[in-house]
C-alpha cells in the first residue's frame, strides 16, 4: 500500500495494524452501588455534598469542588429529568452504542444538580428540544453498566395538579348558612376543592409489605414531597424508628415533622395522636403538645382494634384501642390550647355521636373536621348508605373526609368526592393500586384520588385552599 | 556542577495507599484520593494550599486514555494547574523531578506529585508491548520480562552462586516487606528456603522465576514539595532534594550481542557516575545511609547494585551474600521491601523517593533504619533502559 | 484426619467428581499427582472429558505433581488461602510440567464450604438460654409478669419467662395464666422474627401467629426489659456486590514505515535482509532506524546481511502474554532469539522467533563461543512484514 511518492521516500508505505488488549474495570464501592441499584431496583441514586449542597449524578466518592468525602451521602433522584443539551450523532462507528443517527442528551434528573449523558430515543430527532422532560427506560437485560438504563424517552404528558391550580381561580368561601337540607339528598357543592390527604405510614404498615414505606425523617420528607407534587394538601404521619417500629419519642416525631416541613413548607402535617399499639394516654398526647402540628387525629371511641383473618374470623391480635370520654376531652382540650386543629376519627356512628356529645363542652371550633374510617377490624365496613347516614349526622359547617382499609379505600373516597367531601389515601390504609399492583408510594395513590377528582370535575385543593376550608391557620 | 536551583525544595508531606491486588472496592480516582488525603494529613495542609498538581501513571496500563480528566475527583486538581506526565516505569521519579523543578524555578511554592497505578485493571505485559515499534518489536517481545540479566550474572559468576545471590536478595526484600505495613507481597520467606525456591518456583522467561519478579499492584503515592521558606514553616523535618538526574537511551531490544568488545551503554552506571561526580561524592557506598532502588526483579537488582555504586568484581554479590543490604547492614537497600514487594508502576518510582524521604525523617515505622539517616538515594527505572536518580538530604549543608 | 476450616483433605478429593467441568477438560489428556504432606498421595487421570481420582502410594507417570501441606491444600481449594501467595512463597510446589498443571485450574468448580448453619432448634435453645443474661433488672422495678411462648412445628416448644422482684427466670412449660401468650404456628417464624428477617405485623397478618392477653406488655415492655438478641452467626450483612467489568480494547491502527524501515520490510519480500550503516561509527542497525542514536546522524546506506547467522541470545518465554494484535494469550513456551547475521558484529542483532521444537537445542554465543547457526524460514506469500519470516530454524 503506497501513499505518497516523494523522492528519497519511495520505500515508505503504510501498514495496517491493530491493538487488542484485555483489561478489567473496577467500579469501586460508590460506582457499584450506583449500578446495582439501577439494575436491581430500577432506582437512580446520587450523592449529595453537605458542604456545597450539590447532588452529584453519577455519584462520586469526593466532591471535586471542595474535596469533601461524600461516599455515603446517598440520595434518591428521580427517574425523570430535563434535557439540558443534546447532540445528534450522525456517523457510524463500532464503538458507539447505537446506529446513527441517534441522540446523545445531557440530562439533569429531577433532584440532581449535575447533568449526565445518555441516549434519548422513542422521539423523532427533530422533536428533541432543550428543556424537554424525559424519563428513564430500564434495560431488560443487564450488562451491569450504565446501559442498565437502556435509554431515556420523552416523559408521558402528565399535566400537574399544580399547573391546573395555577391556571384556575382561587376558591373563596361563600358565606351562606349551612343547612341540613343542603346536603341531605341535595345537590352537593362540586365547586368546592377536594382536599387530598396522604397517610404515609400508619403504625403498622411495614416495608416488607411495601418497600416504599418511609421510616427515617428524610424518607418521610421525600415521600411527603412526592405526595404534595402529586396533589396532596396534607400528610398524616405516624413517626417510625429506623427499624420501622412506631415511636412516641418526641425528638423522633419532631425530626420527622420538621423534615417534612423543611422539604415542603406549605404542606399541612397532621400527626397521629394514636401513635401505635400499647401507648399510654400521656405518650399519645404529650408529643402533640410538644411538636404542635397544624392538625392531629383525635380518636372518639374505645373499640376493638385487632388483626383478624378476614376469611375465617380467626383472631391473630386481640387488642382494645382505648379512647375514653376523658381522653377525648383531655386530648381535645390539649389541642385547643395548643392551636392544633383536630381531625375527628369516626370508626362508626357511635364515635361521631361521642364527639358531638363531648364537643358540647366547647372544645371544638368550627369548622369541625371529621374523618370516616372504614374497614378496621373492630370498626364498621364501608357501606354507601352508612356513609350517607354519617354525613347527614354531621353538625353544621362540618367538613368530612374519609379513608378505607385495603380495598375499601377507593369506593369510599369516590363516594366522599361525589358528596362534596374530601379524600384520604396512602400506604397506612392500603398498599395496592386499584389493579392490585403494589403502589410505588403513597404518591401513586394520591394520583388515583386526583384522577377521581378530575373525573368528577372537582378542583383539587391547594394547601392554601385546604387551610381555608378546614379552618387552619398556617404556622 | 550540580543542578542549578533558584531555591531549595523540601518534601513536606507523604501519603501512600496499602498496595494490594484486591482493590475492587475503589475505582482509580478513589484510590488516588486515599494517597492524596494521607499526604495532606501528613503535611497538615488542605487542597487549598496546593498550587499545582503533577499527576502521572503508565500510558494505557488501565486502558484508559487521558485518565487525568476523571482523576480530578481524586487528585483535587479542580480549578488548579495540573500537569500529566508519563515516561514509563520512571514516571513516578519523573513527576518528582518535575515537581522539584517547578518549585525550584519559583513558578509554584507548593506542588503535589501523584503517581498511581491499578495493575489489576490492565494488562501490564500487553501494555508494555505497545511501547515498542509496532512494525517489529511489538510483535515479538515478551513485555517487561527478560531472562537476560539472569543470563549475564550466571555467565559471570556461575549458575549456583548467581541463583543463590538472586534468591538471597529476594528473601531480604521479603523480610523488609514484612516490616512495611503498606507492602503488597510479604510472604514470610526464610533463607532456608533458597534451594527449594530455586528448584520449584516456576520460570517465566529464561532463568527469571516467578518468585524473583515484582508483583502487580494497585496503589497510589502522593508527595508534597515546597520551597525552602514554606517548607520550614510547614514541616518539622522537611527532607531536602539535593539533586536529580535523568538519563535516557535508545530503545534496546537488540542489544543482546554479548560481545565484550562492544559494550552497551548502561544508563544506571552512567547516571550514577555523573550524579556523584557533579556533587563531589567520591565514595557513594559510604556516603549514603539508605538506597531505595527500583528493583523490578531480583536479577536486575543484584546486577544494578554494582552499577549504582561503581563496585568492582563481585563486591556487589558479597554485599548481598553478607546481608549488608538488610536493615541494620552497611548499605541498607529498600527497607520498604522494594518494587519486588509492591509495584503499582506509575507510583513505584515516586514511592522510592517517598520511602527514602521517610527514612531521612526517621518516621518510616517498623521498617525504619535504626541508625540516623542523613543522606538517601532513590532510583527509578523505565523504558527499555532509562534511569532517574534522586538525592535527598536531612540538612541544607551541601 | 486433620480438619482445616472444618474440611478434611479427603473432602476436596472426594468432591472432585461432582465438581468436575467437562468443558474445562477439553484437550486435556494427562495424569496429575497430588502429594499432600502427612495425608497421602492422589492421582488424577483426565482423559476424553472424563476424570478419575485414586488414592495411591505411587505417583510415577504423572505429568506434574502438586506438593503442599494439608492446611495449604484445603485453604487454596476453598479460597481461605491466597493461591498466588501460597505458590510464590513455596507453600505449594509443582514438580514436573508446570504449564500442564495450570490446566487443572479449569477442571473443577470451586469447593464451596457448606455453611454450618444453626437450626431453628439451636436458635431457640440459644435465645431462651440467653434471656436471663439479657434481662435488665433495673427496668423491672415493681413489675410482676409472665411471658409465655407457644412455638409450634417440629422444632418448636414451650417456654415461659417470669419476672418478679427484679429477677428473671425461664421454664420450658406454660403454666397458669401468663400475662401474655405469644403463639406461633411454626417456631421458624419466631426465629426469623427475632433475627429481624420478618416483622411481626406480617406474620400476624398472614395468620401465622397470634397474641393473647396483655399485648402492650409484649409489644412495649419486652423490648425495654431485655437486650436485643445477638445472632451468634454474626450480622447476616451481605457484602456489597462490587462491579468488575472485563473488556478488551481493540483499535485499528496504521503505521507509516518511513523510507528506512520500508526498505528493510520490502527487502523481506525478496528474501533479503538489509541493515543500515551509520556513516560515522559504521555500526549496522537491525531492523534499520533512520538515525544512529549514538552519533545522531542520518544513516541511509544499506548493506545486505545474512540471511544466516548465529544465535547470541534467547529468551525462553514460559509466561503467557497476549498477542497485541488479537488480545489472545500466546502459547508457551516459545523462544525469542537475537540473531547476529553473517556480516554483522557486536550487538548488531535482530530479534525474532526460533522454531518451537528446537528451543532445547539452542546454544547462545559470546566472545569465546559460537552460538547455534540458524536460517530464516520464509513465508510463501510475502507482504513486507515481520511475518514474512515465519521463524528461524537451526541451519544443519
Amino acid at each position: 500500500m503506497t501513499t505518497k511518492r516523494i523522492k528519497g521516500f519511495e520505500d515508505s508505505y503504510v501498514v495496517e495494524g491493530k491493538m487488542a488488549l484485555p483489561y478489567t474495570y473496577f467500579a469501586g464501592r460508590v460506582g457499584s452501588k450506583f449500578i446495582t441499584t439501577i439494575r436491581d431496583q430500577n432506582k437512580i441514586m446520587g450523592v449529595k455534598c453537605p458542604a456545597c449542597n450539590l447532588v452529584y449524578l453519577p455519584p462520586r466518592q469526593v466532591c471535586d469542588k471542595d474535596f469533601t468525602d461524600i461516599r455515603d451521602k446517598w440520595v434518591d433522584v428521580s427517574n425523570t429529568g430535563k434535557v439540558e443539551n443534546f447532540t445528534v450523532v450522525r456517523y457510524n462507528d463500532k464503538h458507539l452504542p447505537r446506529k446513527a443517527p441517534f441522540v446523545l442528551a445531557l440530562i439533569k434528573l429531577d433532584g440532581a444538580d449535575t447533568p449526565f449523558m445518555h441516549i434519548l430515543e422513542e422521539c423523532a430527532i427533530e422533536d428533541v428540544k432543550i428543556g424537554m422532560k424525559v424519563e428513564a427506560v430500564f434495560a431488560k437485560e443487564t450488562t451491569s453498566t450504565i446501559l442498565d438504563i437502556d435509554h431515556f424517552k420523552p416523559e408521558a404528558e402528565k399535566i400537574s395538579v399544580h399547573e391546573i391550580n395555577a391556571a384556575r381561580k382561587q376558591w373563596v368561601p361563600v358565606d351562606e348558612p349551612d343547612t341540613e337540607g343542603k346536603r341531605k339528598g341535595g345537590k352537593p357543592d362540586m365547586s368546592t376543592p377536594v382536599i387530598i390527604t396522604a397517610a404515609l405510614t400508619g403504625a403498622a404498615t411495614m416495608r416488607n409489605q411495601n418497600p416504599a414505606v418511609p421510616y427515617t425523617p428524610a424518607e418521610f420528607a421525600e415521600e411527603a414531597y412526592k405526595c404534595w407534587k402529586a396533589g396532596a394538601a396534607m400528610v398524616h404521619v405516624h413517626a417510625r424508628e429506623d427499624g420501622g417500629m412506631a415511636t412516641h419519642d418526641h425528638e423522633r416525631i419532631r425530626a420527622t415533622h420538621d423534615a417534612i416541613k423543611q422539604k415542603c413548607p406549605e404542606l399541612i402535617v397532621n400527626l397521629s395522636s394514636a401513635v401505635g399499639m400499647g401507648k399510654t394516654a400521656e405518650q399519645r398526647i404529650s408529643q402533640i403538645v410538644a411538636v404542635k402540628p397544624e392538625m392531629a387525629s383525635l380518636n372518639t371511641n374505645t373499640m376493638n382494634f385487632g388483626i383478624v383473618d378476614r376469611k375465617t374470623g380467626k383472631i391473630f391480635i386481640d387488642y382494645v384501642f382505648e379512647n375514653t370520654f376523658t381522653m377525648l376531652q383531655d386530648f381535645g382540650k390539649a389541642m385547643q390550647e395548643n392551636g392544633v386543629k383536630p381531625e375527628i376519627e369516626c370508626y362508626d356512628m357511635g364515635g361521631l355521636d361521642n364527639a358531638i356529645l363531648i364537643g358540647k363542652q366547647g372544645i371544638f371550633t368550627d369548622p369541625i373536621n371529621f374523618n370516616f374510617v372504614w374497614g378496621v377490624a373492630g370498626g364498621q365496613q364501608f357501606r354507601a348508605e352508612a356513609f350517607i347516614a354519617m354525613m347527614n349526622a354531621l353538625p353544621p359547617k362540618a367538613n368530612f373526609t374519609t379513608c378505607g382499609v385495603g380495598t375499601d379505600e377507593f369506593p369510599c373516597i369516590m363516594q366522599s368526592c361525589i358528596l362534596g367531601g374530601h379524600m384520604r389515601v396512602g400506604l397506612e390504609d392500603n398498599i395496592k393500586m386499584p389493579n392490585g399492583d403494589l403502589a410505588k408510594g403513597s404518591y401513586e395513590l394520591v394520583e388515583v384520588a386526583v384522577a377521581i377528582a378530575n373525573a368528577l370535575g372537582r378542583p383539587v385543593a391547594t394547601t392554601a385552599e385546604a387551610r381555608l376550608i378546614m379552618g387552619i391557620k398556617k404556622r | 556542577m550540580a543542578h542549578k536551583k533558584n531555591r531549595n525544595v523540601g518534601i513536606i508531606g507523604i501519603g501512600q495507599t496499602k498496595h494490594s491486588s484486591h482493590r475492587e472496592d475503589v475505582n482509580q480516582p478513589e484510590l488516588i484520593h486515599e494517597a492524596v488525603s494521607l499526604a495532606l494529613k501528613d503535611a497538615k495542609l488542605t487542597m487549598k494550599d496546593i498550587d499545582c498538581v503533577v499527576h502521572g501513571n503508565m500510558e494505557l496500563f488501565e486502558m484508559v486514555h487521558s485518565p487525568d480528566l476523571w482523576h480530578v475527583l481524586g487528585t483535587g486538581a479542580y480549578g488548579k494547574e495540573c500537569i500529566r506526565i508519563t515516561t514509563g516505569g520512571t514516571v513516578g521519579a519523573t513527576i518528582s523531578c518535575a515537581s522539584d523543578n517547578l518549585v525550584a524555578s519559583g513558578m509554584y511554592d507548593i506542588v503535589m506529585a501523584i503517581g498511581f497505578e491499578k495493575l489489576q485493571e490492565g494488562h501490564t505485559t500487553g501494555g508494555i508491548t505497545n511501547m515498542a515499534c509496532p512494525l517489529w518489536f511489538r510483535k515479538i517481545q515478551a513485555g517487561a520480562l527478560t531472562g537476560s540479566s539472569a543470563y549475564d550474572v550466571e555467565r559471570e559468576f556461575g549458575v549456583e552462586r548467581a541463583d543463590k545471590a538472586s534468591l538471597t536478595y529476594r528473601i531480604i526484600m521479603d523480610k523488609h516487606a514484612g516490616l512495611n505495613p503498606n507492602a503488597h507481597r510479604a510472604f514470610g520467606l526464610e533463607f532456608s528456603q533458597i534451594d527449594d525456591l530455586i528448584r520449584t518456583s516456576p520460570k517465566l522467561v529464561g532463568n527469571l522465576k516467578l518468585i524473583e519478579m515484582c508483583s502487580q499492584s494497585d496503589g497510589a503515592c502522593c508527595v508534597i514539595f515546597a520551597c525552602e521558606k514554606k517548607a520550614k514553616e510547614i514541616a518539622k523535618t522537611p527532607v531536602w532534594i539535593r539533586d536529580h538526574i535523568t538519563v535516557h537511551k535508545e530503545e534496546n531490544f537488540n542489544i543482546f550481542g554479548y560481545d565484550r568488545k562492544f559494550p552497551v551503554l548502561k544508563t544506571h552506571k552512567f547516571a550514577a557516575e555523573n550524579l556523584f561526580k557533579r556533587n563531589g561524592i567520591t565514595d557513594p557506598i559510604n556516603y549514603f545511609d539508605v538506597f531505595e532502588m527500583y528493583d523490578p526483579a531480583s536479577w536486575w537488582a543484584i546486577d544494578w547494585i554494582r552499577d549504582f555504586f561503581g563496585l568492582k568484581g563481585d563486591e556487589h554479590l558479597k554485599l548481598i551474600e553478607d546481608k549488608e543490604i538488610m536493615i541494620g547492614g552497611k548499605m541498607p537497600i529498600n527497607p520498604s521491601g522494594g518494587v519486588i514487594g509492591s509495584n503499582p508502576i506509575g507510583a513505584t518510582a515516586l514511592i522510592r523517593v517517598a520511602e527514602a524521604a521517610m527514612q531521612v525523617r526517621g518516621n518510616a515505622g517498623p521498617h525504619q533504619i535504626p541508625t540516623p539517616v542523613n543522606h538517601a538515594l532513590a532510583s527509578g527505572f523505565g523504558g527499555t533502559m532509562w534511569t532517574v536518580m534522586t538525592m535527598l538530604e536531612k540538612e541544607l549543608n551541601w | 484426619m486433620a480438619e482445616y476450616w472444618g474440611i478434611k483433605v479427603e473432602d476436596i478429593f472426594n468432591t472432585m467428581q461432582e465438581r468436575f467441568r467437562p468443558e474445562g477438560a477439553k484437550d486435556v489428556d494427562a495424569v496429575f499427582g497430588y502429594d499432600i504432606k502427612d495425608e497421602g498421595k492422589w492421582k488424577l487421570t483426565v482423559k476424553n472429558n472424563e476424570m478419575k481420582i485414586d488414592k495411591t502410594s505411587d505417583l510415577a507417570g504423572c505429568i506434574a505433581t502438586m506438593e503442599a501441606d494439608g492446611e495449604t491444600f484445603v485453604g487454596v481449594n476453598t479460597g481461605k488461602v491466597d493461591a498466588t501467595n501460597a505458590f510464590m512463597s513455596g507453600k505449594v510446589k509443582v514438580e514436573g510440567d508446570m504449564g500442564a498443571f495450570g490446566k487443572t485450574g479449569k477442571l473443577f468448580r470451586k469447593y464451596v464450604i457448606a455453611q454450618k448453619e444453626m437450626t431453628v432448634k439451636d436458635y431457640l435453645a440459644d435465645m431462651f438460654a440467653t434471656v436471663v443474661s439479657r434481662f435488665k433488672a433495673k427496668e423491672a422495678e415493681g413489675l410482676e409478669a409472665s411471658f409465655a411462648f407457644d412455638l409450634g412445628g417440629q422444632e418448636g416448644g414451650k417456654w415461659t419467662v417470669f419476672i418478679k422482684d427484679k429477677v428473671c427466670t425461664v421454664t420450658t412449660t406454660i403454666e397458669g395464666k401468663p400475662t401474655v401468650t405469644l403463639e406461633f404456628n411454626d417456631a421458624k417464624d419466631y426465629v426469623d422474627f427475632i433475627l429481624g428477617k420478618i416483622d411481626a405485623q406480617s406474620i400476624l397478618a398472614a395468620g401465622k401467629a397470634s397474641a393473647k392477653g396483655d399485648i402492650n406488655m409484649m409489644a412495649s415492655k419486652w423490648p425495654i426489659l431485655f437486650e436485643k438478641y445477638k445472632d451468634p452467626m454474626g450480622g447476616n450483612i451481605p457484602e456489597q456486590e462490587l462491579i468488575v467489568l472485563k473488556k478488551t480494547i481493540s483499535v485499528n491502527q496504521k503505521f507509516s514505515t518511513g523510507p528506512i524501515m520500508g526498505k528493510f520490510l520490502k527487502g523481506l519480500k525478496d528474501k533479503k535482509i538489509y541493515a543500515n550503516k551509520c556513516p560515522q561509527c559504521g555500526r549496522l542497525q537491525l531492523p534499520p532506524r533512520e538515525v544512529c542514536a549514538e552519533c545522531r546522524v542520518r544513516a541511509a546506506d544499506f548493506v545486505e546481511v545474512g540471511p544466516k547467522g548465529e544465535v547470541r541470545y534467547m529468551d525462553l518465554v514460559y509466561y503467557a502474554m497476549p498477542d497485541p494484535l488479537t488480545g489472545v494469550a500466546r502459547e508457551t513456551p516459545y523462544g525469542g532469539i537475537n540473531i547476529l547475521f553473517d556480516g554483522c558484529k557486536g550487538n548488531e542483532t535482530l530479534p525474532h522467533f526460533i522454531r518451537k521444537d528446537q528451543i532445547e537445542k539452542i546454544q547462545m554465543g559470546w566472545n569465546e563461543k559460537k552460538g547455534t547457526r540458524v536460517r530464516p524460514v520464509w513465508e510463501e506469500n510475502r507482504t513486507g512484514d515481520i511475518w514474512d519470516i515465519k521463524y528461524f530454524e537451526i541451519d544443519e
